[in-house]
């Protein structure tokens, strides 16, 4: 894609040509726009298209262009482009001459595939009807329409009058018109027939080879020919007009309806023709010998005219221009005879016909020096001079009739006259004459005239301007006293608006309820039930002085300059601009203007005479602000999808427009991103870049303005975010805390785990301990020692001694260990010994006891070992008969095994089983090894885990 | 009147009588391919006309023979709707008595199961001494043409059928 930077206006031009046959005055100012682009400059750009988005699309020979009213982007295609269309979806389409189809889509032309294959021929035309289903005409082949699954054809075979299709146009039912050559045919599908048939009128037609077909706002067609001009087709009446019989123009190539007031007749060699809607007048022919392409009206109201010779030429189409070769024009009025007529430094002059050049001809030989003038309700035409008093011409017809002050006139140099039925107003440099109209009408040559000046109420008798508002109040802009207001004879005086004093009011309007007035300072107010309001005037505005104020149909206040217009909303307070001419060369020209019956504006701007058109549908009145593009680290992105970027993504750069083709040139911008900047930035660029913006959201907001004010304008906004890094994502940060929790959770559960088994060891321990010693003072035990005892002292003394040693030993030893969680093996086994001593005296040989323990430096449960045998001892018999074998070995498989014969009591001796099942116990609280308990027939084993460390 | 009908007999048409058709039918759970060697067709290079005909129950080389029975008897329904049909006229204007390659598109009436559906399409033609091969490629909506399908067999059924054509034509 190539783009100019660099392109430029061409100086306006102004376009005028004429021919002999239709000719009057009414021109556009087309302003040329070059096709500025290498490799462009022998192309021919044919057809025309504004988007829903505001770009202007262009159909070359080489391509298609896209133009901001600057600077062309173009895309390149194989064969001429010969229809462009933007469909439901808002999806352009291009026709090409070669038959291929190209659709736009992120800035690219891309080729429609389709399983039937594309035409061969010229594709002259897209639609679609309410099917949805897209329709397109070629010039050779007929009319295809897809209806999304397969594509279909209607050509002659089908009832088509011609497989040469010029031109089609979908109506408002959505049935398809075609243009062939030989009439019109009308398609449409339904309940997935398709049906093609010539149309019922042909007949009627003056020439059956129709060129173009075009809808205007009221549904009529509108049907250019080859030979014999145009018609209109009324669809309610089915009437056919021949607008022209006597055409002599030659082929039409397009139509285009203006404001419902004009048809542009876009013609294949002889330019463009004018023709009022209103009167049914063929005006002018602009841009003769030219071949016209097409025409487009854009949502500015611009008219776009694609010729062979000029290119592409633009206009404003609310503004006509009348060149009338005369000089000092001084004021304008719209007589329903004498047409146009202006008031001259040497005279009244009007143009005499339409077929005579359009020149100005004077109305009278006399030179007045004409400088006001008005055409009262019986069409009488009422001069004001400058200091040679008031002339008359009744009806427009000679002879003169002439007032003077000795008439009663207030002065003979009237600046201002208005009226109504009954009376007339003069604005005067000797104060304000009311004149008796009704009084002259019925025939009076000396009707009654009363002044008013500073005798009898006026604060100065030097008045620029005169108005009668709707509620028959009547103005007087002054010279040097400001606004007057007069109402049923009483004069009220405003020397001052808002403490400005307003000296010379020029020029008095309503609107909206209030009055508008201008001053000499260039200032502009609005007056409602005593309160002003001051306008600021746009900058491109503030450079000329405001002539005149007119209020046009719409209710927008005109204001008039050298420059041309400015258009005031009332409401808003928005002004527009609308160029006209060259603008500096004329002097100010106070209330050179006047309203026609249809109550448009005609208006004296230099040696022209310009016609004003209120715009009938609404138009922009500003640019239309659009994001063009958008890169990040400049690689540009699809900003219609995405508004979300990572942290590190936050190099920004937005391309801008504000498409504004009634001067591109005048746009200037303001911005602000929304979570960055505080406030507005002004600017012309076309792009801004924001680099290493933070996480966060952001609306970057963007108003175009053609002026420097930015009230009530049109917006463009993209909101779009920047995420945090990861590790701001609630996410994350949500992950992290249910994370740590996790950590804390486990850890205090651990730690209440251990603690609550520290305390259960430690329950368990004492339990134990207070078992071991409730045991061990027990009174069997100690009776039964103490009976063992007393044998031993008297048999054998020193054995005696022994035994009680042990006994102290072995209590000891319990009072010693009952503390410990654990004590080593070593230490358990001289336990042990101790209390099998004690036993043995007691038993004998009936007791068997047998160790076998290597692993002396382990660790076990202190009193383990002793219970067991205690266990043994207290249930089972012990006698010679039975005698009771206790042994303590070590098994490979990391246990202690404590096993004794089994040989229960009849009676057994009361247990609480509370021993066993506390060391069942303390083991689950030291290790994850289980304490074992096997009975057999003949053996109890206990099988005790082996601790390998003291924890 | 005698010599019309005599320029007539004159007349020559491209003519083929065993022209390959075969269809592929790509369905998530199966994939099924037929053919049939038995398509007829002429082309009259005068009127650009042309027609084509295959006898449904010409088709060979399903996965079973059950399925053969399914095309014929459940979905085309060879016995109501003997031929699948396409007769119309070529849109692109060519000289189909000269030789070359072209690519035209033709524009006829296609029917199959019975249903008659309006359709373009796109051919390749090689013309070469009096010789004329076709070669197309398009697809049928099974819906197009009210085959309908039971739910259960829809996985092994494309909505969307391809066809491929290939068919010597003779100057006759």
């Amino acid at each position: 894609m190539k783009r100019v930077t660099h392109a430029r206006w061409v100086a306006c031009m102004v376009v005028i040509f004429f021919t002999l046959s239709y000719l009057k005055a009414q021109q556009f100012t087309f302003k040329k726009h070059p096709l500025s682009i290498e490799g462009y400059e022998n192309a021919q750009v044919t057809r025309m298209l504004e988007s829903s988005t505001g770009w202007l699309y262009l159909a070359s020979t080489k391509g298609l262009l896209q133009y901001n009213g600057l600077n062309f982007n173009a895309l390149a295609t194989e064969s001429p482009i010969t229809a462009l269309y933007e469909d439901r979806q808002k999806r352009l389409w291009c026709g090409l001459k070669n038959g291929d189809i190209f659709y736009f889509e992120k800035q690219k032309l891309l080729k429609w595939v389709i399983e039937e294959g594309t035409p061969k021929v010229a594709i002259t035309g897209f639609a679609e009807d309410k099917n949805g289903y897209l329709w397109f005409s070629t010039y050779g082949e007929g009319v295809y329409f897809h209806d999304k699954k397969h594509l279909y054809n209607l050509n002659t075979d089908d009832g088509l009058s011609g497989n040469d299709v010029y031109s089609m146009m979908a109506d408002t039912d959505g049935t398809m018109w075609l243009g062939t050559d030989d009439g019109v045919s009308v398609c449409h599908v339904e309940k997935d027939v398709k049906k093609a048939e010539k149309w019922a009128f042909n007949n009627d037609l003056p020439d059956l080879i129709i060129r173009t077909l075009s809808l205007d706002k009221q549904g009529n067609i509108w049907i250019g020919t080859h030979d014999k001009g145009f018609c209109t087709f009324d669809r309610t009446t089915h009437k056919i007009t021949h607008l022209i019989p006597d055409w002599d123009l030659g082929v039409v190539n397009t139509i285009l309806i203006l404001n419902n007031q004009t048809a542009l007749i876009g013609t294949e060699g002889n330019g463009l023709l004018h023709y009022s809607l209103l009167d049914g007048k063929p005006e002018l022919s602009l841009l003769s010998k030219t071949k016209i392409f097409d025409l487009c009206l854009d949502r500015e109201s611009n008219l776009w005219v694609l010729s062979n010779k000029n290119g592409i030429l633009s206009a404003n189409s609310r503004i006509e221009m009348m060149p009338t070769m005369l000089d000092s024009l001084q004021a304008v009025a719209v007589h329903p005879d004498l047409g146009t007529i202006i008031g001259a430094k040497n005279g009244l002059f009007h143009q005499k016909s339409n077929r005579e050049n359009g020149q100005f001809v004077r109305v009278f030989p006399q030179k007045l020096n004409i400088i006001s003038l008005y055409i009262d309700a019986y069409d009488n035409i009422w001069m004001g001079t400058f200091g040679d008093g008031l002339y008359c011409l009744r009806k427009g017809r000679l002879p003169l009739i002439r007032f003077t002050e000795k008439n009663g006139l207030s002065n003979g140099s009237i600046f201002s006259i208005t009226g109504n039925r009954e009376q007339l107003f003069m604005a005067t440099l000797g104060g304000m004459t009311e004149l008796d109209l009704s009084g002259f009408e019925k025939g009076n040559s000396l009707p009654k005239m009363t002044v008013f000046n500073t005798q009898n109420g006026l604060s100065t008798d030097f008045i620029y301007k005169i108005f009668i508002d709707s509620k028959k109040r009547i103005w007087l802009g002054t010279d040097g006293k400001g606004l007057t207001v007069g109402e049923g004879g009483v004069f009220r005086h405003f020397s001052t608006a808002n403490d400005v004093p307003l000296q010379a009011v020029y020029s008095i309007t309503e609107s909206d309820d209030k009055i508008w007035f201008s001053t000499a300072q260039n200032r502009l107010f609005s007056l409602h039930n005593g309160v002003f309001k001051e306008f600021l005037l746009p900058s491109n505005l503030k450079q000329f002085k405001i002539t005149s104020l007119a209020t046009d149909e719409n209710g927008d206040i005109v204001v008039m300059h050298a420059g041309g217009i400015h258009l005031l909303n009332p409401k808003t307070g928005h002004f527009q601009s609308i160029k006209i001419g060259q603008g500096e060369k004329s002097e100010p020209n106070l209330n050179a203007f006047a309203y026609d019956d249809k109550k448009q504006i005609w208006l004296i701007n230099g040696n022209d005479i310009v016609l004003y058109h209120a715009p009938k549908t609404p138009v922009a009145i500003d640019p239309q602000p659009i994001l063009r593009g958008m890169s990040i680290f400049m690689q540009p992105i699809d900003f219609q999808i995405i508004n979300r970027f990572s942290y590190d993504k936050n190099y920004l750069t937005f391309d801008y427009e504000g498409l504004w083709f009634t001067d591109p040139e005048s746009v200037r911008y303001r911005y602000r991103l929304e979570g960055l900047d505080r406030d507005w930035k002004m600017t012309r660029e076309r792009q801004i870049t924001y680099s290493n913006l933070p996480s966060g959201k952001y609306t970057f907001r963007l108003q175009a303005s053609e002026y420097d004010n930015f009230d009530n304008i049109r917006e463009l906004t993209y909101a779009f975010t920047i995420d945090k890094p990861f590790w701001w994502q609630w996410w994350f940060i949500l992950l992290s805390i249910i994370g740590a929790g996790s950590l804390v959770y486990f850890f205090i559960k651990t730690r209440e785990k251990r603690l609550a088994r520290e305390s259960a060891l430690q329950r368990e321990k004492i339990e134990s301990q207070l078992e071991t010693l409730k045991s061990q003072i027990n009174p069997h035990f100690l009776f039964n020692s103490f009976n063992t005892l007393i044998a031993t002292i008297e048999e054998n003394p020193k054995t005696a001694v022994e035994y009680v040693e042990k006994m102290s030993d072995f209590y000891r030893s319990i009072l010693q260990v009952r503390e410990k969680n654990v004590i080593t093996m070593a230490e358990e086994a001289q336990l042990l010994d101790n209390f099998i001593f004690l036993q043995k005296k007691r038993y004998g040989d009936n007791l068997i006891f047998e160790t076998d323990i290597r692993s002396k430096n382990d660790f076990i449960v202190p009193l383990s070992l002793q219970l067991l045998a205690e266990n043994a001892i207290k249930h089972n018999v012990v006698s010679k008969a039975y005698p009771l074998s206790i042994s303590v070995t070590e098994a490979d498989n990391g246990y202690w095994i404590v096993k004794n014969t089994l040989r229960t009591k009849a009676e057994n001796e009361p247990g609480t089983g509370f021993g066993l099942h506390s060391l069942v116990t303390r083991y689950a609280l030291l290790t994850d090894k289980k304490v074992v308990i096997e009975k057999t027939e003949n053996e109890f084993i206990v099988k005790i885990p082996i601790l390998k460390n003291a924890e | 009147m005698l010599h019309l009908s005599v320029f007539q007999l004159v007349a020559q048409k491209y003519q083929c009588r065993n022209g390959q058709i075969s269809f592929t039918s790509d369905a998530p759970l199966e994939l099924i391919k037929a053919s049939s060697n038995a398509l007829k067709g002429a082309i009259e290079p005068e009127q650009m006309t042309f027609a084509f005909a295959v006898k449904n129950r010409t088709f060979r080389g399903f996965n079973s023979p059950l399925q053969e029975e399914h095309f014929n008897e459940d979905y085309i329904e060879s016995p109501k709707n003997e031929h699948s049909t396409f007769t119309g006229k070529i849109i692109d204007k060519v000289d189909l008595t000269k030789n070359g390659k072209f690519t035209i598109r033709a524009k006829g009436i296609l029917t199959v199961h019975g249903v008659a559906q309006e359709r373009i399409i796109k051919s390749e033609i090689d013309i070469r001494d009096k010789k004329l091969i076709v070669k197309a490629q398009f697809t049928v909506l099974l819906a197009d043409h009210n085959i309908a399908i039971p739910k259960i067999v829809f996985q092994k059924i494309a909505e969307e059928v391809q066809l491929l054509i290939n068919a010597e034509f003779i100057l006759q």
